[in-house]
């Protein structure tokens, strides 16, 4: 449930990198279900919210209470404290979506629906990948996954190697035998969970030399390495090591990495010994600088990866198979959608029209919608089995937090909208008494939360085949009041993290031109904030 | 609920068929069928209604009927949900989805709700649970019983641990025989009780409990003294003897005395027992043969009897010698038309001993604690005659019944747990994945391995049961145990 309060009820500590930009008597929306802990108060707010909104909003016919799946009884407090805050956020709400409706039908022929031809499986994209890090999806059988339309499933080399090792996985038949999974599986080459899990990671021209987490040695990850466990591991889609920088670097690191991130696919190449089997994604790195995008996108599609093999199998006359990282840093969500963006339009003016692209870390229903939008194909998450684990469940209308106390007697499904198992057999009550206490609760909310993905991105593929797009999109985003504010959110970190970096409003040019191509207004960056307020 | 022996062994063990009604579904297509189990049966383990680990789709893939009975405990309720909200979902069966399966409510589980004697007291009994120490009263419990609406109940029970002193043993056989009563009076139609017997490891005070309990098997259960216990009890007057008020109309007055009408209508909003409750005032007037008269009508429109026996205080510390002899003492009190239900027999030869005792169903928390524990049950359902010093079998850390798949040798296994096995897990999974499963924590081998230990314990049942209807009931459980011994010894040679 999208928890709303007033600022300085918030500004805890580990919220403050959402919240730094509120000042005293704004609304707060936080999304992040995990970070919120109880509060009456947060509810209080967030149906006064609800409630200034449809009052204020009333011209838009779409968003009332009643579709938003918010009960009037569940409207515990009004709007008395902070009247401001909430005409704030409204404002923000009708101002920004409708600005960031126009830009997606604008780009509408960017999307693409497709049908990816994998030695295992055949695939449709826009496909959502549930992540299976030690081999197995947590808390479903294959055969669940297969029932709720799961079409490729991805797992981390580095994890694998680590436990059970590719060389036992190699002997049992690989990994699809071993896990008894019928359809595709996508590997990544192990080097990012070696930045980010390991400390003392070091990244030279030979490759990432990572202190081994089983006995302490130095140990040495070379791309070819990679590519010989990735082998072994037998995915239909492997990845070439990259050298991993965080997004928000910059300077002649970016420079670099990109370039020995082109050295090391050749490596990746040269090393790939089942290329008719598993076909090798490079990855595009050049952190937020267009120019070295682009050096980087053009180097990958000149190398003609072996993807091209494939076309035995593809009706495709050319397939190149593309990695598109857009995003490393998944802890920083905030940049997110603004790397995102920038990144795929750079990328895409280069567009090739069988480039696959994957982008990483993109979980939230939204950045789905989004990229899709823009042109992307594939994405991969834990964000959907892992918010289950701690008890939230992916609705239409946002996270429904199932631990809240007011699902205790809350007699309706989940998702009153969803033809999943656990939405036609359960009540909200009876999983808000299962969650985060017993595992049948994290086993039934994950059932739910990647049926809820995998039909998102089942619908966004046939509504791009059948012209829908535009539709679906309003649809998705007008009868969605959680996008909404998702959306006044994306727009709100944005601004509020430009206004903390540059207290003076002095955004750099480059910021600028950016936030103008992804349609996002920060023009009340650029002058102090307090302004906004009169 | 119904049920009949058709098969006795040569001794107490018999099979027989449990009936009761399923898929009363309100409001939907779903018509009320019978379904049919055959006994000794096992009664699922679950954990607030579902199996801990096998999700509702998966339930399916077990064996049917045998696996549709299953059992839990009403205490898992008590966070998180109102027995308000379980009525208004429309009970147990409607808010797990499980309309074609048996609910029997037990008050333990064995597993993370287990009896606490010390604090049980006069009011109510104390249990051990995952929100803390809890006191429950037949009013409370009988509340959540009442809102789901299971397809049998267990009367609640205070049960001790075999080491207790005789006087405590005592008491909780003379608690647990009016708690019984309480339970009766406070439920509504329909139920289908399993009177709760308890005695420790004392084999007089089984035997008590069990002749108490008997003796409530008939139409005329509710008796003026139940009744009366009721109204006492209701209104705290525990300090009068309770012995006392059997017969006696003077603790009506004393009640009436003590008690106001508001109090009395406030403790007892709408009386369950089916009849109008008098005023406090004109309490005393009423003739005993009154009671009995209303009683005896209300007792035939509701099947408000005790349709079955529960037998618990097992699993609590006593020896394994013990075992039948305070079975049996149970068992011979009891009539033989009705089933015996018991907690805290969990081992293949535990089972094995109530079985020969003449107990019918049983729990499921020994197939919890293998799962959990990383352990496959392998022992084979057919008696085969094997070479019992099969040096592999030995050293891979096998007793003969069980697989720990922790254990590294399954590293490479690239076989099902058992070959031949029809579950799931062994017709999709191999040794070699779920041992690596274990070894990351992965949520997924503790969901194939409850599926596999379920199926393969319900097929261990039906293996008792056509032995006892083919007359080999004590051949099978003597070679079972044997062989069981025989793989001990061997292990130990070996090792």
């Amino acid at each position: 449930m999208l928890t709303v309060g007033d600022g300085n009820r918030q500004s805890r500590k580990e919220d403050s990198h959402l919240l730094h930009f509120v000042s005293e008597g704004m609304f707060v929306v936080s999304l992040d279900a995990q970070r919120t802990g109880n509060s009456k108060e947060k509810l209080g707010g967030h149906a006064g919210l609800l409630k200034g909104y449809s009052v204020l909003l009333a011209k838009a016919p779409l968003l009332k209470m009643e579709t938003l799946g918010i009960r009037s009884e569940d409207v515990q407090t009004t709007t008395t404290n902070t009247p401001v805050g909430i005409f704030l956020v409204v404002y923000y709400i009708s101002n920004y979506v409708f600005r960031f409706l126009c830009q997606i039908l604008g780009r509408f022929n960017r999307a693409r629906a497709a049908q990816l031809t994998l030695p295992h499986f055949i695939s449709q994209t826009p496909l959502f990948m549930p992540v299976g890090t030690k081999g197995a999806i947590k808390g479903l059988t294959t055969s669940q996954l297969e029932e709720i339309g799961c079409q490729i499933i991805l797992g981390n080399t580095y994890h694998l190697e680590l436990q059970p090792t590719s060389e036992l996985i190699d002997e049992l038949g690989g990994l699809h035998k071993f896990m008894n999974w019928p359809r595709a599986l996508l590997t990544d080459s192990g080097g990012f969970q070696m930045v980010s899990l390991l400390h003392l990671a070091d990244i030279t021209e030979n490759g990432v030399t990572f202190q081994s987490p089983v006995d302490g040695k130095p140990m040495l990850l070379t791309p070819e390495e990679s590519i010989q466990i990735q082998n072994r591991i037998g995915a239909d889609i492997i990845m070439a090591l990259d050298d991993v920088v965080r997004t928000t670097i910059t300077g002649p690191r970016i420079e670099e990495a990109m370039y020995r991130t082109l050295r090391w696919i050749d490596r990746c190449i040269a090393a790939h010994k089942r290329p008719n089997e598993q076909n090798l994604f490079g990855i595009v790195q050049g952190g937020l600088d267009p120019v070295l995008r682009d050096i980087c996108v053009k180097g990958l599609v000149e190398r003609n990866l072996p993807g091209d093999q494939l076309i035995e199998m593809t009706e495709f006359t050319s397939v190149t198979a593309m990695l598109l990282v857009v995003f490393q840093a998944v802890k920083i969500k905030i940049h997110f959608g603004v790397l995102l963006l920038s990144a795929l339009l750079r990328c895409l003016k280069i567009n090739h029209d069988m480039l696959w692209y994957k982008t990483v870390g993109v979980g939230y229903p939204l950045d789905i919608v989004v990229c899709s939008a823009l042109g992307a194909d594939m994405y991969d998450c834990v964000y959907p089995t892992r918010t289950a684990r701690f008890g939230s469940a992916l609705v239409p209308e946002g996270i429904l937090k199932l631990t809240h106390r007011a699902m205790a007697d809350d007699t309706r499904p989940v998702d009153t909208t969803c033809g999943c198992m656990v939405c036609k057999t359960y009540t909200r009550a009876y999983i808000h008494c299962l969650v985060t206490k017993d595992a049948m609760g994290s086993q039934l909310l994950s059932y739910h939360n990647l049926y809820y993905m995998l039909k998102l991105s089942r619908d966004l593929h046939s509504s791009i085949i059948e012209g829908r797009l535009p539709e679906y999109v309003c649809l998705f985003l007008c009868l969605d009041f959680a996008f909404y504010l998702l959306s006044v959110l994306f727009h709100w970190f944005v601004c509020g993290f430009l206004q903390k970096m540059f207290p003076k409003g002095d955004v750099p040019e480059w910021v600028c031109n950016a936030m103008e191509v992804a349609g996002i207004d920060i023009s009340s960056c650029c002058a102090p904030f307090s302004s906004s307020q009169d | 609920m119904k049920f009949a022996v058709k098969a006795w062994s040569k001794g107490r063990a018999r099979a027989g068929v449990i009936q009761f009604v399923v898929g009363s579904r309100s409001n939907s297509p779903l018509h009320p069928t019978e379904i049919e189990i055959e006994t000794p049966a096992l009664l699922l383990s679950t954990r607030k209604g579902l199996p801990f680990f096998i999700s509702p789709d998966l339930l399916p893939s077990l064996p049917s009927p045998d696996s549709h009975l299953l059992q839990f405990s009403p205490l898992h309720f008590l966070e998180g949900i109102t027995p308000e909200t379980i009525s208004a979902i429309g009970g147990l069966h409607e808010m797990v989805g499980l309309h074609e399966y048996g609910f029997a409510a037990v008050p333990r589980d064995s597993i993370v709700c287990l009896p606490h004697c010390d604090c049980t007291n006069k009011l109510g009994a104390s249990f051990e649970t995952p929100f803390g120490r809890i006191l429950i009263k037949p009013s409370e419990y009988m509340k959540f019983i009442s809102s789901m609406k299971p397809n049998s109940w267990t009367s609640l029970a205070d049960e001790v641990p075999a080491w207790v002193s005789e006087k405590r043993n005592k008491t909780s056989v003379d608690r647990t025989v009016r708690w019984l009563d309480d339970c009766i009076a406070l439920s509504s139609k329909g139920g289908n009780i399993f009177g709760a017997i308890v005695g420790g490891s004392s084999v007089e005070e089984r035997r008590r409990s069990a002749q108490e309990v008997a003796k409530r098997n008939v139409s005329d259960f509710k008796t003026c003294e139940s009744v009366l216990y009721y109204f006492f009890r209701s209104f705290n007057l525990e300090l009068i003897d309770e012995t006392m008020a059997t017969s006696s109309s003077v603790f009506v007055n004393q009640m009436s005395h003590l008690a106001t009408p508001e109090t009395f209508e406030a403790r007892n909003p709408n009386h369950p027992t089916g009849f109008e409750i008098p005023r406090l005032g004109e309490l005393w007037v009423i003739e005993r043969t009154h009671y009995l008269a209303q009683t005896e009508n209300s007792s035939h429109e509701s099947s408000n009897k005790s349709v079955g026996y529960w037998i618990g205080g097992f699993g609590l510390g006593e020896s394994m010698e013990d075992l039948s002899p305070l079975l049996n003492a149970v068992t011979d009190c009891l009539p033989e038309q009705k089933p015996r239900q018991i907690c805290g027999l969990g081992l293949p030869e535990e089972v094995l001993q109530g079985i020969d005792s003449g107990v019918d169903l049983f729990d499921a928390s020994y197939i919890y604690n293998l799962t959990t524990g990383g352990f496959a049950v392998t022992f084979p359902l057919e008696r085969i005659v094997r070479n019992v010093s099969d040096s592999k079998l030995s050293n891979k850390g096998s007793d003969g019944t069980k697989i720990n798949l922790n254990n590294a040798v399954y590293r490479k296994d690239n076989s099902p747990i058992v070959d031949g096995c029809r579950c799931y897990s062994c017709q999709n999974h191999t040794k070699a994945y779920i041992s690596h499963l274990l070894n990351v924590n992965e949520m997924l081998a503790l969901i194939l391995l409850e599926i596999h230990n379920t199926h393969h314990y319900l097929g261990f049942f039906r293996a008792i049961r056509e032995a006892i209807k083919g007359g080999k009931f004590e051949e099978f459980q003597h070679h079972f145990i044997e062989d069981s011994r025989d793989h001990i010894f061997a292990a130990a040679l070996s090792a």
